[in-house]
């Protein structure tokens, strides 16, 4: 397991840490920020931090933790009320390691979370010439 | 669950755990045909332990794609456009025209007849009520994780669950569940509109019992080490687990599914055949993988049709790095007018390539090595000058903001 305190990558999710949750965004009710249902492995009820596609999502099991979303599906927000947070990732094969994200202390820490994203020329520019990374 | 809290394993329940976890690897493995003796008596067992009031008919299906279709196409009877052909006297006349659709559907999907046990199983609509399965996983999902976080002491619990619960390749269930999503993509045109409407149906609540191969392992490991006594429901599961594929619970109604005919594993365990299909079931219904990966039959198939550009340009980037593989990253770029634009030392930060795609002209790609060891290509923007600002990019940020501490 790796951890971080400021800036880190889990495939194809960045996670980055930040001041503030912006007000735009709201916390949000599971389902995860993609209105996929959660996914149950084995025991554990996980929070969905980027859904795939695939169902290898990538996913928190702290109940410590709230995610925010907003109108911009690229990004969302994390707010971790205890020490850190561990983001799983859910796929038997080539699975990536785990990744913790380190709180400070006397007080919640925010994160920002990143979907990676690719060149897509044939879209219309007005909405953004790019699109989610799938996997 | 009767057990004793454990503080810490000795050395004879350790050896246990390695002869569990092979245990429930082979039946992860297993391509025979169900019991189906045993598995019937199992849901009847898990029916009774739920307190439902029937026994269930049990429907046999070939594969969890004729599970899937018909109980689906059941569950949208009368509603649906495709289904004008219904008589209008109630649901039991429609939904018996629903399965004759269905039926030939399947046919069209799967090239070939799918077995008539199915048919002659959900011939009898009336007994077909939706909607109770929450009681039987009430019952016994969320029962199982409870009985383990409160009899067991934590130390003892993670030991077991990292040993048995990681191992046990249930890659195999967890591939089907992804590919039944998708593999109505795959179906004739004139039958696309039809599948489309009844894929709302689907059913996406359970997929068991195979998807709690981790859960069962612990069972067994508590009752044979732990000398623990479990529960009628818990014992039920695991008989079924054993002796069938999936199944999918409804009140008078349990959809099962017999096990693939044939399933072929890489050294990892990950679904993978490189010349021919990696699972298959017995109504035909093939499915392809390259090292745990879903491709296109056409992919694994006819491989040296495959045009290079194809593994700069596919959609899906997992798909896109699997095409990059199967075509061999040599031949791609040998391919394809490529130039290098710029080479980071580090190849996790990767290399700036531009090349010329036929038919879509001059782009830019970040060829990338992923922290898991595999290589992707990623499309960025023509004005990215270094692989550096490329990987930035993808994430929407800055060339300065790209300073990861860790990539995993």
């Amino acid at each position: 397991m790796k951890a971080i305190r400021k800036v880190g990558a889990q495939g194809d999710v960045l996670f980055r840490r930040v001041d503030a949750i912006p007000s735009e965004y709201q916390p949000a009710t599971q389902p995860g920020p993609s209105g996929a249902p959660p996914r149950s492995a084995g025991a554990v009820q996980h929070l969905i931090v980027a859904h795939s596609e695939s169902g290898h999502h990538h996913v928190i099991a702290s109940p410590d933790v709230t995610l925010y979303t907003g109108a911009d599906p690229f990004v969302c927000f994390l707010r971790l009320e205890g020490a850190d947070a561990d983001v799983e990732h859910l796929r038997p094969y080539d699975t990536h390691e785990t990744l913790r994200l380190l709180g400070q202390d006397g007080g919640p820490t925010c994160y920002e979370v990143r979907r990676q994203r690719e060149y897509a020329p044939e879209r219309d520019p007005r909405m953004g010439a790019f699109r989610r990374v799938e996997d | 669950m009767l057990v004793e809290n454990v503080a810490a394993l000795g050395p004879t329940q350790r050896v246990v755990v390695p002869e569990l976890r092979d245990r429930w690897r082979e039946l992860g493995r297993c391509t025979a045909a169900a019991d189906r003796e045993a598995a019937e008596q199992a849901i009847a067992d898990m029916y009774r332990a739920a307190r439902l009031p029937f026994a269930p008919q049990v429907v046999w299906c070939s594969s969890p794609l004729s599970l899937a279709l018909a109980r689906a196409h059941l569950l949208a009877g009368g509603g649906e456009p495709w289904l004008s052909t219904a008589a209008p006297e109630g649901a039991c006349r429609s939904a018996i025209a629903a399965v004759e659709t269905t039926r030939a559907l399947v046919g069209m999907q799967l090239g070939r007849p799918v077995s008539s046990n199915l048919w002659d199983g959900v011939r009898d609509p009336r007994r077909v009520r939706h909607a109770s399965w929450p009681q039987l996983a009430r019952a016994l999902a969320p029962a199982v994780a409870e009985e383990l976080r409160s009899q067991i002491a934590g130390r003892v619990q993670l030991a077991v669950w990292d040993s048995i619960w990681s191992e046990v390749p249930f890659a195999v269930w967890d591939a089907l569940c992804a590919v039944a999503e998708d593999s109505h993509q795959e179906s004739p045109a004139q039958a696309t509109k039809a599948i489309e409407g009844m894929w709302r149906y689907l059913p996406r609540e359970l997929i068991s019992a195979h998807d709690q191969f981790g859960t069962f392992a612990v069972l067994e490991y508590l009752r044979e080490v732990c000398a623990g006594q479990i529960l009628p429901e818990y014992d039920a599961a695991l008989r079924l687990a054993r002796s069938a594929g999936w199944a999918v619970a409804y009140e008078r109604v349990c959809w099962v599914s017999e096990r693939p005919e044939m399933l072929r594993l890489d050294g990892q365990e990950r679904l993978h055949c490189g010349d021919g299909a990696a699972l298959g079931f017995a109504d035909g219904w093939q499915l392809h993988f390259w090292h745990g990966a879903r491709v296109p039959a056409a992919w694994i198939e006819q491989r040296e049709q495959l045009a290079p550009s194809l593994a700069l340009t596919w959609s899906n980037i997992e798909q896109r790095r699997v095409l990059g593989e199967i075509i061999g990253w040599e031949r791609v770029l040998a391919q394809l007018p490529t130039r290098v634009i710029d080479q980071a030392s580090d190849a996790t930060i990767g290399t700036l390539l531009e090349c010329d795609l036929p038919q879509l002209g001059r782009a830019r790609f970040l060829r990338v090595l992923c922290a898991t060891g595999r290589t992707f290509a990623l499309s960025v923007p023509p004005d990215c000058a270094s692989a550096r600002q490329a990987n930035a990019w993808t994430y929407g940020l800055e060339n300065d903001d790209y300073e990861l501490e860790a990539r995993t």
